[in-house]
C-alpha cells in the first residue's frame, strides 16, 4: 500500500499544506514579534482574499495571475486599515486589549461577510490548465500543487531577502527585539508596525487565494481554522521567529498529511484535533519553539 | 455586599423565576433562562479574564464537554437503545439524574482543564487563548467523530426539557455566590495579586501557578453546568453549535460588563442576550436586497465591542462591584445639586 | 541648547521626577551624578520622549521635545545611548550601526562616520559581521557608543556607559567621550562614577529622589564636602 509513488504524492501534498501554513504563520509571528498580539483576525485576511479572488474570476474575468496580485495588494491595504483603525488607538493599553479586538475584527469581518454574502459556500473554479496533472511516471501532480509550492518559496524567499537586506527590515528586526531600543536608534516605529500588517495581511491574502484555489469553496469562516493552525506552526517553529514560522508550517503541514496518510483510517478524522494536541505537546515539551529565544520563561 | 440583602435578592429572584413558570408563555420563559444561563458563563470565564488576568477561549469547549456529559447521562435507557444504539453497555443501562449529570460534566471539564492548563498556564503571555480555541477545536472534532457516543454530526435530539427557569436561576444563584465567595476569599485575593503583579504575587509567596490554575479550573466546571443546562433547555445538541461565536459572545458579555466586576459580566449577560432576541426581528424583517440580514447582530456586538475597547477599556463596570459604582454615581449627583447655582441677582 | 523646566514625570502612580530643572549648554559636558534611583534614567527618558513629562517643558534649541515622538527627537540630533547598552543581540554589528543611521539621507556622510566608528573602535571593524550578541560586554557598549554616533548626534544622551567594565576599557570610553566633545558634541552624561563623570565634565548636577540638590561647576562639586561624603566615598 505504501508504495514509493504513494510516499511522492503524499509529501507533494505535505510541502502544498506546508506552504500555506508557512505563508499565513509568517504574518502572525511578525507582527507578534512587534507588538506581542496574537491577532487573532488574521486567519480571516486568508478569507478576504478568497472572495477577491473570487470575484475577480468570476465577476471581472481576470486573469489568473491577477487574481492573485490584486487581492494580495488589496488584502496588504485592508490590513494596514485595521490596524490604523483598531490597533494604533490601543498603543500602550494593555497587551489584553489588542488581543479582544482582534477577536472583535474577527468576528466582524466572519459575520460582515455572512451578512452581506451569506454563509452559503461559492465555489471557486480556476483555469482549466490549473486543473491539469503532470505525470512523472506513476506519478501524476497538479499543475496548481506545483505552483502553490513554488509560489510560496518564491514569496518565502523575496520576504527573506527584504528582512535581511533592507533597511526597513532591519528596522523590523529590531523592532522585535527590543522595541524601545528602536525608537531610541530613531526608528519610527508606527512605520515598521505599517509594513509588518501590510506584508503579514498581504501574504494571508495571497495564501486565501491559493487555498481556495485549491479546495474549491469559498466561505465566510475558511481562514478561521486554518489562521488557528498556522498559529501552532508559528508556535513549533518559535514564536517571533520568521525563519521558525516557515518551518514550523512545513513541519505542521507534514505533521497533518502523515498522520492522515498512515494513522488507521477510522482516525483521518480527528486531524484537526491532532493538529491542536500538537500543540498543547510542543507547549508542554518546548515551549519557546525550534528557532525560539525562550522569552516564554516559566512562571 | 450586605449577606443579609444578598440573601434577600436571591429569595427574591427564585420566587419570580418560580413564578414565571405559571405567567409566562414559552418563548419568554425560554429567554429567561438563557438570560441565567449567560450568566452563569459570564461570571464563571471573568474568573479567569477578569481576575486572575488569564485570557481563556474556552469555554464553548467546557460547555459542550457538560451538554454531551449530561445528555449521555440523562437520556432514558429506552431513549437509548434507540438513538445511542452503539453506546458501551455500562453507560447503556445508566440514567443518572440531571443534578448528578450536571456535576459529573463539572468534574469532566475540571479535568480536561486541569489537563491543558498544567502545561499552558506555567507559561507568560497569551498561550491559554491558543490553547483553549484549540481544545474548542478539539472538542468539536471529538463530537463529530465520536459516533457511538456523540452521534457525530447529526447530535442528539430529544433531550429531556429538565432546564426551567427556576432550575436555571437556581443554578445562576448558587454559581454567582459560590464565584462572589472565591474572589472574596484568600484565593481570590492571591488571584488578584497574580494579576496585577505576578512577580510581586510570587515575591510575597503566592503560588502563581496553583492560583492561576485554580481559577482556569473553577471558571471550566460552571461552564460545563452551563453547558448541561442549556442542552435540556434547547433539547438538541450538535457539534455546531458550540463554535467559536459561543465562546466569542460570553467574552464579549465579560468585557462590556467590565473585565474583573462579577456584577459586570451579569450586567453584560443580561444585555447581550437581549440586544440578539430584539435584533433578530431586524435581521429578518429589514432585509436587504431580499435577504434576511443574517449576522447582523453579531456584527452589532463586535462593533459595540470595538467602540467599548477603544472609547471605554474599562465596559461598563470597570472592575468595580455595582454597589461601588452606583455609590460613586450618587456622590457624583449629589456633588452637583450642591454645586452654587449663579443667581440672576448677583 | 537643551533646557529642563520643572519637569514631573511619573510611572503610573510612582512620582519619579519632582520638578527637574537643568540646562546644557553647546559644547559642554554636562554630569548628571546620583544613586541609585535618583531619576537619573527617568530624566534621560523624558528628555528622548519614551517618557512623557505630566508637567514641565523640555526645550532644545527653542523646540518643545515633548510634542514630538522619539524617533523625531533623534532626529533633531538629541541621541540617547541607554543605560546598559540595550544593543541588539541578534543583529549583526554592522546592523546595529547601519539601524541608527536609517533615518539619514547622506549616504556619503554616513559612510564616513562608519569610518570614524570602526577609526574609535577597530574591534567592531573586525566584528562586523558578527551577531552583536555574541560581543564581550565592553565590545557591546563600544557599540552602543558607536550607535549613537551613527544617528549624527548634537546633543548626546550617555547613560552610565561605564556600567560593569573593566578599569581599563571604562579609561578608553572617557577617552572617546572626551574626544567626541573636542569634536563639538555635547554631551549629557549619567554616572554612578562620580569621580571619573566630575573628571571629564564642566558642570554637575546632582540629583536624589527625583529632585536636583546641588549643581555647579564639576570641579567645584568634587571639592565639595557632601558630594564626597556621598558620592566619591569619602
Ligand atoms: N518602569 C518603572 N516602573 C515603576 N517605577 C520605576 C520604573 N523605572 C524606574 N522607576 C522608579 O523611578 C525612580 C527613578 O528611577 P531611575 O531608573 O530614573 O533611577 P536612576 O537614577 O537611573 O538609578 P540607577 O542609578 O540605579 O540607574 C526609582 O525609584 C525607580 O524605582
Ligand atoms: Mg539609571
Amino acid at each position: 500500500m505504501f508504495t514509493p509513488t504513494y510516499l511522492a504524492q503524499q509529501l507533494i501534498n505535505a510541502l502544498n499544506l506546508g506552504s500555506l501554513y508557512a505563508l499565513v504563520a509568517i504574518g502572525l509571528t511578525m507582527v507578534y514579534g512587534i507588538l506581542r498580539l496574537i491577532n487573532f483576525a488574521h486567519g480571516d485576511m486568508m478569507t478576504l482574499g478568497a472572495y477577491l479572488a473570487l470575484a475577480g474570476i468570476s465577476a471581472l474575468v481576470l486573469p489568473a495571475w491577477a487574481a492573485l496580485v490584486l487581492p494580495m495588494l488589496v488584502i496588504a491595504l485592508v490590513g494596514v486599515l485595521i490596524e490604523r483603525l483598531a490597533y494604533r488607538p490601543l498603543r500602550g493599553a494593555p497587551e489584553v486589549a489588542m488581543l479582544i479586538t482582534s477577536l472583535a475584527v474577527s468576528s466582524l469581518i466572519q459575520n460582515g461577510a455572512t451578512m452581506l454574502l451569506t454563509a452559503q459556500p461559492r465555489p471557486l473554479r480556476v483555469p482549466s490548465a490549473l486543473t491539469q496533472r503532470i505525470a512523472f511516471g506513476d506519478l501524476s501532480i497538479a499543475v496548481m500543487d506545483l505552483g502553490i509550492i513554488a509560489l510560496a518559496a518564491v514569496l518565502m524567499v523575496a520576504l527573506g531577502v527584504f528582512v535581511k537586506r533592507t533597511t526597513i527590515g532591519i528596522a523590523m528586526r529590531a523592532c522585535s527585539e527590543n522595541l524601545r531600543a528602536a525608537q531610541l536608534m530613531g526608528v519610527d516605529v508606527n512605520r515598521v508596525i505599517v509594513v509588518a500588517f501590510a506584508i503579514s495581511a498581504g501574504l494571508a491574502g495571497a495564501a486565501g487565494v491559493l487555498w481556495s484555489s485549491k479546495f474549491g469553496l469559498v466561505d465566510p469562516f475558511m481562514g478561521f481554522v486554518p489562521g488557528l493552525k498556522a498559529f501552532v506552526a508559528a508556535v513549533i517553529g518559535g514564536i517571533g521567529s520568521i525563519p521558525g514560522a516557515m518551518l514550523g508550517g512545513y513541519l505542521l503541514g507534514f505533521a497533518e498529511v502523515f498522520f492522515v496518510a498512515f494513522a488507521p483510517p477510522e482516525l483521518s478524522g480527528y486531524r484537526d484535533a491532532f493538529v491542536f494536541a500538537l500543540l498543547l505537546i510542543v507547549l508542554l515539551v518546548r515551549p519557546a519553539g525550534l528557532l525560539g529565544r525562550g522569552e516564554v520563561n516559566r512562571a | 455586599m450586605n449577606h443579609r440583602i444578598g440573601w434577600l435578592i436571591a429569595g427574591l429572584v427564585l420566587a419570580l423565576a418560580g413564578a414565571s413558570q405559571f405567567l409566562l408563555n414559552d418563548y419568554y420563559q425560554r429567554v429567561l433562562s438563557v438570560i441565567a444561563i449567560n450568566i452563569i458563563l459570564a461570571v464563571s470565564l471573568n474568573l479567569t479574564n477578569g481576575i486572575s488576568g488569564d485570557f481563556s477561549l474556552g469555554h464553548a469547549a467546557f460547555m459542550a464537554i457538560g451538554a454531551y456529559t449530561s445528555a449521555v447521562l440523562t437520556l432514558p435507557v429506552r431513549m437509548k437503545a434507540i438513538v445511542l444504539p452503539d453506546l458501551p453497555v455500562w453507560l447503556g443501562q445508566l440514567e443518572v439524574p440531571f443534578v448528578f449529570a450536571l456535576v459529573l460534566g463539572a468534574l469532566l471539564a475540571a479535568l480536561i482543564a486541569a489537563l491543558v492548563g498544567t502545561p499552558v498556564l506555567r507559561l507568560r503571555g497569551h498561550y491559554l487563548s491558543v490553547a483553549t480555541l484549540g481544545l474548542m477545536v478539539i472538542v468539536q472534532v471529538v463530537a463529530l467523530n465520536w459516533q457511538p457516543v456523540t452521534r457525530g454530526a447529526r447530535g442528539i435530539n430529544g433531550l429531556p426539557p429538565f432546564t426551567t427557569p427556576l432550575w436555571a436561576y437556581g443554578a445562576m444563584l448558587l454559581t454567582v455566590g459560590i464565584i462572589w465567595r472565591v474572589v472574596h476569599s484568600p484565593l481570590g485575593r492571591a488571584m488578584i495579586a497574580v494579576r496585577e503583579d505576578e512577580l510581586g504575587a510570587a515575591c510575597r509567596g503566592v503560588r502563581v501557578f496553583r492560583t492561576r490554575l485554580a481559577a482556569f479550573i473553577i471558571g471550566a466546571a460552571f461552564a460545563s453546568i452551563a453547558g448541561g443546562l442549556w442542552a435540556h433547555l434547547i433539547t438538541a445538541i450538535t457539534p455546531a453549535s458550540f463554535s467559536f461565536l459561543l465562546t466569542f459572545n460570553v467574552v464579549a458579555m465579560v468585557v462590556i460588563g467590565g473585565m474583573g466586576s462579577i456584577s459586570g459580566s451579569v450586567a453584560g449577560a443580561v444585555l447581550l442576550t437581549l440586544l440578539p432576541e430584539l435584533l433578530r426581528r431586524v435581521e429578518t424583517s429589514l432585509a436587504l436586497g431580499g435577504q434576511p440580514l443574517y449576522g447582523l447582530s453579531q456584527v452589532v456586538i463586535a462593533l459595540l465591542m470595538l467602540g467599548v475597547m477603544i472609547f471605554r477599556p474599562g465596559g461598563l463596570f470597570g472592575r468595580e462591584e455595582l454597589p461601588a459604582v452606583l455609590a460613586r454615581f450618587q456622590r457624583r449627583r449629589s456633588a452637583q445639586r450642591q454645586a452654587p447655582h449663579p443667581s440672576p441677582s448677583s | 541648547m537643551l533646557v529642563l523646566d520643572n519637569v514631573h514625570t511619573y510611572y503610573g502612580r510612582i512620582h519619579a521626577l519632582k520638578g527637574v530643572s537643568l540646562s546644557v549648554e553647546r559644547g559642554e559636558i554636562v554630569a548628571l551624578i546620583g544613586g541609585n534611583g535618583a531619576g537619573k534614567t527617568t530624566t534621560l527618558l523624558t528628555i528622548s520622549g519614551l517618557l512623557r513629562p505630566k508637567q514641565g517643558s523640555i526645550t532644545f534649541e527653542g523646540q518643545a521635545l515633548t510634542q514630538h515622538a522619539p524617533h523625531q527627537i533623534v532626529r533633531l540630533g538629541v541621541v540617547h545611548c541607554p543605560e546598559g547598552r540595550q544593543i541588539f543581540g541578534r543583529l549583526s554589528v554592522l546592523e546595529n550601526l547601519r539601524l541608527a543611521a536609517m533615518h539619514r539621507r547622506d549616504g556619503q556622510a554616513v559612510r564616513r562616520d562608519l569610518e570614524r566608528v570602526y577609526a574609535l573602535f577597530p574591534v567592531l571593524a573586525q566584528r562586523r559581521n558578527q551577531a552583536a550578541g555574541t560581543l564581550s560586554g565592553g565590545e557591546q557598549q563600544m557599540l552602543a557608543i558607536g550607535r549613537a554616533i551613527m544617528s549624527q548626534p548634537r546633543l548626546l544622551l550617555l547613560d552610565e556607559p561605564s556600567l560593569g567594565l573593566a578599569p581599563l576599557i571604562v579609561e578608553s570610553i572617557f577617552k572617546v567621550i572626551a574626544t567626541l566633545r573636542d569634536e563639538g558634541v555635547t554631551i549629557l552624561l549619567v554616572e554612578q562614577n562620580a569621580y571619573q563623570a566630575l573628571q571629564v565634565a564642566d558642570r554637575a548636577y546632582v540629583l536624589e529622589t527625583g529632585r536636583v540638590i546641588l549643581q555647579g561647576p564639576a570641579r567645584a562639586l568634587a571639592e565639595d564636602p557632601a558630594v564626597k561624603a556621598a558620592y566619591l566615598g569619602g
